[in-house]
């Protein structure tokens, strides 16, 4: 033991009388792996991205429907609804998730000239929202650009950012829908725009509005019956589980009822994902090789150098064993001070990709292509990213320097002192 | 002193430190030569997938349809199509036309409470037998004959609705006088667009059966045209729409507008954004590849400090040493980045040909991008590569080395690296 | 209130009552000059319906459709029986051929292009003839009136110098679209002349004017009728009966799927 303390402070030591080559070859590590981070935690979060941006905005991490509606949920008819929906969000708010109830549905929106700019009509689809519990299931709230969110029972509306563009909507503006009720009556729905909500996901800016869920209840005759059920579930937690953990609650009362995770959602909506992992690995492997070959590099350079200095070593008696370990601890320490470097950098990195990201908004304009992606692409966290290239960056390191010592360690004493 | 000797028989003399340094510059351009190759691949793929099921390089219609386009205004069409075509296929800088309806539709399903909405384009299957390639993409089936009222769908579309080669297709649209009218097809072939999206929902119908279902008589919606250079299609745009009115193609009653193609899809300025997005992945290898070069040549330079004093104490000159150094840097840096770009060619220069699938990956995508990238090798870039390695190196190179010529030879000498 | 005040009240109320009765007595009015007697709600209905529902009938017309890009024509030919079929060829030069057949329960489309009759339902049933301001749907049920709504008469009103009878229609069940209509029914020629359509919350959805009657054999009908959606400014149809042949004999099968696909 006392011989590994002293090979460990002489290692230690090594690094600090070396220091230009310690630094050197650290800051190859550290600048692979930052880089590697950085491009890993932007083209992840590309990906996400879209994702996020369906799960948030779009389909909730789950959702309850009546069975019988699963195929044909998406087109907006007020059938196979789900009665008393308060019990089941009781249900499931008891396992620990947030719930809220909606009632979507299709409507033609009718504006007129005065105050709007031109007559006009258009296909919309509406949803009625429980006003207090949606937010805590989807955060519309917080992207209320002008207005403000309407109140439970009030007669108003919150329209997506893209519908109010194209109709030329203001807050304050009058709303009529013309839809059928729940019995199959026509019936209209004279709203004001209270508010304007501008969410990272376009789909939802172009043609959705917002109702009062109490209102929607008393104009389509909906007799407290619901269309669907969203479900909040945390981002960390596995939604597959989480819905067959809800499923299981429900069913037993409610047998006609089934619980969908957001995946089987989005498989019925169109775009699913940025650039997905076929074109990132390749950059990704590419960004690794770089690193690699940085790394192996300067180790290698740095080992080679000390050739004599083994030589010297071996000269002095000192155990092959021993040295092997010293100059193993060394690499290693190499390591994990370039990758502690390389990941202070990479998280600064990541954040500033993460938090503020990059802006594109100029060039994209006034894109509306049903491609889920906003004008500001994030990065996103990917801790286990982190954990694996920091032990990479050390072992690599490591690992790197073993070759070359052991062959050193192979050579004889006095071609070791003769090297180069 | 003659320096160029020293260096060539120093880089000689530690072979093992010229080998990591070289091989270090050679994988640094390697990858950086493969970045471009695939971005570019990339592009291109994206201009291809656009040019030809999009928008063309350009694109022409009638001037008021574009503000009305979504309400499907059939009416406003181009009646002297065939004139046009003519007079544009003489045109030497045009390289395919393809004439176009687009016909938002229903496809009739017996029985079904919802019937589906297709997107049906109305095409001259003859010109898009080499304009699409359909050939390559036909996986069933056949290429509809001139005359037969036959359909090619997509093979997620067919999928969907259950269709099999042979089965009758019911197709129920609005016409030009915004009537509706029906009009039964046979299917006749199932493709695979390169494209996911538009596998999705597409149906490729023949002109005179697009015509026919929305009554519009002998005209189309939109002239689409490929260029042989695509690169000033805006310019040429003009030039095209200015040539049409020339003619007596586009009149004050019937006036026809040309817009080259970052001027019709949003899907071009998504290109822009891809170009910035690579633009930034290429400088972040840019920069770790610069800090390998960057590591290796400071190790060389650390490691031989106490070579520097003693060449210092044995008389040579500060600028001398420096002068040394830099050229040894620069003659591995040259070989290096050289073998760099010949292995870059190894592998860019197949796969150009054969291409590399990432078809697994964009399958669901709604945008357009296909599943095969064919890297592009540049001669240019190629060069400028190996430019920049060969001149960052050197400058590199300059800077320990300078500072080392500095150091007085006896520091220099203790100096244990 | 004073006894003697009472008793005086009490009269007035009677005799107003003893005069007013008739105008609220059931009394089986006859086509032509009013009797001074106003029929109940279900009688105008029933009246308006004799002269403008027909056991079996054979028609021709035109349509006129006008929307933001123009006016156009289509002219047809009908027949209709019983209380449930009709059935329209469309005779104009771009429609040719067009057939709508409408049965208790459905509609068919026949076009000459398909290879197959199309059959409309379910939500399909809200889009337009033609492109018109007329839904498939509008086109189901009307004949039996009364057995869908209740009827209530609020009153009368003159419409274009002629008097008319004003009768609000309340849906009795779900299975109309429109839960409140109001029919104007001239009250000597007992033929529509305006008919509003509600929605649930009262709002006026479809305006329907009748702009010229025609009387036949008794029987006195509209002959120009002018549909609009009153939520959309700038468009509306027309449609002008320029031949009626009421009572006549139609062939068998007439409403049959084969003779569709004729």
């Amino acid at each position: 033991m006392k011989r590994f303390g002293f090979i460990l402070s002489y290692s230690w030591k090594n690094l600090s009388r070396h220091r230009k080559r310690t630094l050197i070859t650290a800051s190859a590590i550290a600048s692979g792996l930052a880089l590697y981070l950085f491009m890993d935690a932007w083209l992840l979060g590309a990906e996400m991205d879209s994702q996020r941006n369906l799960r948030r905005y779009e389909t909730s991490s789950a959702r309850v429907y009546h069975q019988d509606n699963w195929e044909v949920w998406e087109r907006l008819r007020l059938s196979n609804l789900i009665e008393n929906p308060a019990q089941v969000v009781d249900t499931i708010e008891n396992l620990g998730y947030t719930a809220a109830p909606r009632v979507s549905f299709q409507a033609d929106v009718i504006v007129y000239e005065n105050p709007y700019p031109t007559d006009g009509s258009m296909t919309i689809r509406a949803y009625g929202i429980d006003v207090a519990a949606d937010n805590r299931v989807f955060s519309l709230a917080n992207f209320v650009d002008e207005g403000r969110y309407p109140e439970a029972g009030e007669y108003g509306a919150v329209i997506g950012a893209g519908l109010a563009r194209t109709l030329g909507a203001e807050v304050g503006f009058p709303l009529t829908l013309v839809t059928r009720t729940r019995e199959g009556y026509y019936q209209t729905l004279d709203l004001v725009i209270t508010g304007i909500v501008n969410t990272p996901n376009p789909i939802v800016n172009r043609a959705n509005i917002y109702i009062p869920l109490e209102v929607i209840d008393q104009e389509l005759q909906m007799a407290g019956a619901v269309t669907e059920i969203i479900i909040g579930i945390s981002e960390t937690e596995n939604t597959q589980k989480a819905a067959q953990r809800i499923q299981a609650a429900i069913s037993q009362n409610r047998p006609e009822l089934q619980t969908y995770p957001w995946e089987e959602i989005a498989a019925d909506f169109l775009a699913l994902a940025a650039t997905k992992s076929g074109g990132s690995s390749i950059m990704l492997f590419l960004v690794f090789i770089i690193a690699a070959v940085g790394i192996s590099n300067t180790m290698l350079m740095a080992i080679f150098e000390r050739v004599r200095e083994l030589g010297t070593l071996r000269a002095l008696g000192m155990r092959n064993r021993d040295i092997r370990l010293m100059f193993l601890l060394e690499a290693g320490g190499i390591g994990f001070i370039g990758s502690v470097v390389g990941l202070v950098f990479g998280s600064i990195l990541i954040a500033f990709v993460t938090y503020i990201g990059v802006d594109f908004t100029a060039l994209l304009g006034d894109m509306d292509i049903g491609y889920r992606i906003n004008g500001i692409m994030y990065g996103t966290w990917h801790p286990q990213a982190m954990v694996t290239a920091f032990f990479v960056g050390i072992f690599m390191a490591a690992l790197v320097a073993y070759l070359p010592t052991r062959r050193a360690l192979k050579m004889g004493i006095t071609d070791c002192l003769r090297d180069e | 002193m003659k320096l160029l000797p020293l260096a060539a028989r120093n880089i000689r003399r530690n072979v093992r430190r010229t080998i990591l340094s070289a091989t270090a510059t050679a994988i640094a351009t390697m990858t950086l030569m493969f970045l471009f190759a695939y971005i570019d691949g990339m592009k291109m793929d994206f201009s291809y997938v656009l040019s030809t099921f999009v928008s063309g390089h350009g694109r022409i219609r009638h001037a008021e349809y574009d503000d009305l386009e979504h309400l499907n205004p059939l009416h406003l069409r181009i009646v002297n199509y065939t004139q046009v075509i003519d007079y544009l296929k003489a045109d030497p800088r045009v390289a395919g036309l393809s004439p176009r309806i687009n016909l938002p539709a229903m496809f009739y399903q017996a029985g079904a409470d919802e019937q589906t909405g297709v997107r049906a384009i109305g095409v001259d299957f003859v010109r898009e037998t080499t304009g699409m390639n359909l050939e390559n993409i036909l996986v069933s089936g056949a290429i509809p004959a001139p005359g037969d009222r036959g359909v090619l769908v997509g093979t997620t579309l067919a999928r969907e609705l259950g269709l099999e080669v042979g089965d009758t297709v019911t197709l129920l649209s609005q016409t030009m006088r915004r009537d509706t009218n029906a009009v039964s097809f046979t299917l006749r072939g199932i493709i695979e667009f390169p494209v996911a999206g538009l596998n999705k929902g597409t149906m490729l119908l023949p002109l005179e059966g697009a015509q026919r279902l929305s009554r519009m008589g002998d005209s189309v919606s939109e002239i689409l045209y490929r260029l042989q250079d695509p690169s000033d299609a805006r310019q040429v745009a003009g030039e095209i729409e200015g040539l049409l009115a020339q003619q007596g193609f586009s009149t004050g009653d019937n006036p026809l507008s040309v817009k080259s193609w970052d001027q019709v899809d949003m899907i071009f300025s998504f290109m822009g954004m891809a170009d910035l997005i690579y633009g930034i992945f290429g400088s972040v290898f840019f920069i770790l590849a610069s800090t390998v070069l960057i590591n290796t040549t400071m190790m060389v330079i650390n490691e031989r400090t106490r070579e520097i004093g003693t060449i210092g104490a044995l008389g040579m000159l500060g600028s001398e040493i420096v002068r040394l150094f830099f050229l040894e840097a620069l003659i591995i840096a040259v070989l290096g980045a050289f073998g760099g770009i010949l292995l870059g060619a190894a592998i860019v220069v197949p796969l150009q040909i054969i291409g590399m699938d990432l078809s697994s990956a964009t399958e669901g995508m709604e945008i357009n991008i296909s599943g095969l990238i064919y890297p592009q090798f540049n001669l240019v870039k190629t060069i400028l590569v190996w430019f920049y390695a060969v001149v960052l190196t050197g400058l590199v190179a300059l800077i320990p080395s300078r500072r080392a010529s500095k150091i007085l030879p006896v520091e220099a000498l203790r100096y244990q690296g | 209130m004073k006894y003697s005040n009472f008793v005086i009240f009490c009269l007035i109320f009677v005799a107003v009552s003893f005069f007013a009765a008739p105008l609220f007595c059931q009394r089986a009015g006859t086509t032509g000059a009013g009797s001074g007697t106003v029929p109940t709600a279900e009688e105008i209905i029933r009246r308006m319906q004799a002269n403008e529902v027909h056991d079996t009938s054979y028609a021709e017309g035109r349509m006129l459709i006008t929307d933001r890009f123009g006016t156009r024509t289509s002219t047809y030919k009908s027949w209709s029986g019983g209380t449930e079929d009709s059935l329209i060829e469309f005779t104009s030069a771009e429609e040719m051929g067009q057939k709508v057949l409408r049965t208790a329960d459905a509609i068919y489309l026949y076009y000459p292009d398909a290879s197959e009759v199309l059959r409309i339902q379910g939500s399909a049933l809200r889009d337009s003839l033609l492109g018109s301001d007329i839904s498939y749907e509008d086109m189901t049920g009307g004949r039996s009136l009364l057995d869908e709504y209740s009827v209530r008469l609020l009153g009368t009103e003159a419409i274009d110098g002629h008097q008319t009878y004003k009768v609000e229609l309340t849906a009795r069940n779900s299975r109309v679209a429109y839960p409140k209509q109001i029919i104007w029914v001239d009250t000597e020629l007992y033929v529509t002349r305006r008919a509003h359509r509600f929605s649930l919350s009262d709002r006026l959805l479809k305006e329907m004017d009748i702009l010229e009657v025609t009387t036949q054999n008794g029987k006195t009908y509209p002959t120009r009728i002018r549909l609009r959606d009153a939520m959309r400014s700038n468009t509306q149809t027309v449609m002008e009966i320029s031949r009626l042949d009421i009572g006549v004999r139609l062939p068998a099968n007439i409403f049959s799927l084969e003779e569709l696909s004729w």
